[in-house]
């Protein structure tokens, strides 16, 4: 085939794929044919079945059909760009925001969007990459200066801060899902508008052959004292300043010693390291 | 055998003749370390679909690395999109490779078909999450053939390509798809997974709506594909549809069944052509009880041991 002639069909063929593409994503209409109509289909179960594994209590709450709706909802609007499908469905909890905020039958549920970002996180903690903490490092923590050093975290870990007293649900949906009339009676206490309770816990997940011979999954959640918030999130920044700089944010009577023996029992530490210089 | 193009292929361990493998799904996790522990001749491959442990740690992972212990695992891939206009995601090869590079399978493998395209209103190329058709031409060859070579250079060892199951066709197709798959092979030296569930749902949906006639259509294929001597079958893909409700309804190639009695009547002629590719049952839908799996796995191990019947 001459060159032009192959760049010519290249376009078209380009343009063919996006308007498959594009039809897919379309609403359906009469005269599709059955082969659109199965391709759509399958899209609207996968979808469907993907947001139901990452955010299962979200599920239970909204029920079947619901959440299938809100699938393809949300399908349609944030499509997956990776071949990956994990990496699919973190803009639910965006999506259940503006459904609470826009729309009258969804206000009863203002504390879904919180559930379903716990959810998220539990779900990125499940896929994080495995470290193997290294206790040897705490020694630097005595031989270094703090301006040279920092603390990671392991990359499973995440925060998550709510003023939503959300832990009585979450617990209830995960020790025994109740039954529908179980939870229609739990709604009005559960999802009360916020009093300022606040409701934060560290997602994480125990490392594999941890010495408890414990499952490292499912994630993990433990409550996380209020004055310990900030500490711990600045830890988890992707660019953690020096231990000196963190110690120095921290209002006074934050106590390290305290943080670090939870922190060493719950295995919120991956290491200690040094710093690079800034002439590294 | 001459890969021509392709890089050499890594120390992955080598299928023997003959080998019956299962596609592994989170259901039968659980079973299949229970199986392997009592008999270990029950399987001899796994395979995966690479996208479901693209993840950098957690279950699946850590599952995967248990079963490569002990079993030669294939990765299976449904997201690299090798026809796809708008190029393969580059993130998504490199995952790919990091599975390889890890995990040593015996195989690699994708499909003949585009999964990756823009879409209006969004910044960046879609991933449709589906295995979507090609026309049969010279710009959707050409366009397999660069991704391949893209995948096999990344890769370094050759890539196998399965053909698809479509359900919609195109006017611009002016190549048989049996000279389009053969083309694709001599010029990039990859290989062909061969999936014959693929060709009967292909045939019933082209318009041979009664099993027999559609039994023949396949058996045609195979044996024009055979006459592309160069060609290099590596695996074979074996699984069940849902038979259509009504004559000439769409049929689905939805894994939901045992193998169906025509799709094994074509197994048993690609099995002529190519004695002792590795097999492989697939089941994704309606997952049955573990055994039922082993069950179907034994008869692809029985059927390939029958005397010829030319």
């Amino acid at each position: 085939m001459a060159s032009d002639d192959l760049t010519h069909a290249l376009a078209r063929e380009a343009l063919r794929q996006q308007n498959l593409m594009t039809a897919i994503h379309a609403t359906p209409q009469p005269e599709d044919s059955p082969g659109l109509r199965a391709h759509r289909g399958h899209q609207r179960v996968v979808c469907g079945q993907l947001l139901n594994s990452v955010y299962p209590r979200v599920a239970m709450m909204v029920g079947e059909d619901t959440l299938a709706q809100l699938a393809w909802q949300l399908w349609r609007q944030h499509p997956p760009t990776s071949g990956d499908l994990g990496d699919w469905g973190s803009a639910l909890p965006e999506l259940l925001t503006e459904l609470v905020a826009h729309d009258a039958d969804w206000q009863p549920w203002a504390c879904l969007p919180e559930l379903a970002r716990l959810e998220w996180a539990c779900h990125q903690c499940e896929r994080a990459a495995e470290v193997a903490p290294d206790l040897s490092s705490l020694s630097l923590l005595g031989e270094a200066e703090p301006q040279e050093i920092t603390i990671d975290l392991p990359p499973a870990l995440g925060i998550m801060v709510s003023h939503w007293p959300w832990a009585n649900l979450w617990h209830s949906l995960t020790e025994a899902p109740p039954d529908p009339e179980r939870l229609q009676a739990l709604l009005p206490s559960l999802m009360k508008q916020p009093q300022l309770q606040t409701c934060n816990v560290v997602v994480s997940r125990l490392p594999e052959g941890h010495a408890s011979g414990a499952s490292p999954w499912p994630a993990r959640l433990t409550p996380l004292p209020e004055g310990m918030v900030d500490w711990m999130q600045a830890l988890t920044q992707a660019d953690a300043p020096s231990l000196q700089a963190l110690l120095e944010r921290q209002p006074p009577g934050f106590d390290f010693t305290a943080w670090l023996t939870l922190a060493l029992q719950e295995g919120w530490v991956w290491r200690v390291r040094r710093l690079r210089s800034p002439s590294a | 055998m001459s890969h021509m193009g392709a890089p050499s292929t890594s120390a992955s361990p080598t299928l023997a003749s003959g080998s019956v493998g299962i596609g592994l799904r989170s259901a039968h996790f659980d079973a299949f370390f229970e199986t392997r522990a009592h008999r270990s001749e029950a399987v001899d491959f796994v395979e995966v679909h690479a996208e479901n442990f693209m993840a950098r740690g957690g279950l699946h992972r850590a599952v995967l690395t248990a079963v490569r212990q002990s079993t030669p695992v294939s990765l299976h891939t449904v997201g690299l999109g090798l026809g796809s206009a708008v190029g393969i995601d580059t993130e998504h090869l490199a995952r790919l490779v990091e599975l390889v590079r890890v995990f040593e399978p015996s195989l690699v493998s994708d499909h003949a078909c585009f999964c990756r395209a823009p879409l209006p209103g969004q910044h960046l190329p879609v991933h449709g999450a589906d295995l979507l058709p090609l026309a049969f031409n010279e710009a959707s060859l050409h366009l397999l053939i660069r991704h391949v070579h893209q995948v096999q250079e990344a890769l370094r060892r050759p890539l196998l390509v399965e053909n698809l199951s479509a359900y919609l066709h195109f006017d611009d197709s002016n190549l048989s798809e049996t000279d389009f798959l053969a083309e694709l092979c001599q010029r990039t030296g990859c290989g062909l997974l061969l999936d014959v569930n693929n060709l009967v749902v292909n045939a019933l949906n082209e318009g041979k709506h009664a099993y027999p006639e559609a039994v023949q259509a396949a058996c045609n294929w195979l044996d024009a594909l055979a006459a592309h001597r160069h060609v290099r079958v590596g695996e074979m893909h074996l699984a069940g549809h849902r038979p259509p409700v009504t004559p000439g309804a769409l049929v689905v190639d939805d894994h939901s069944q045992p193998v169906n009695d025509a799709v094994w009547q074509v197994h048993d002629h690609a099995w002529r052509h190519w004695p002792g590719v590795p097999r492989l049952i697939e089941w994704d839908v309606d997952i049955p009880p573990f055994e039922a799996l082993l069950a179907q796995a034994e008869l692809a191990r029985h059927r390939g041991q029958r005397p010829a019947m030319v």
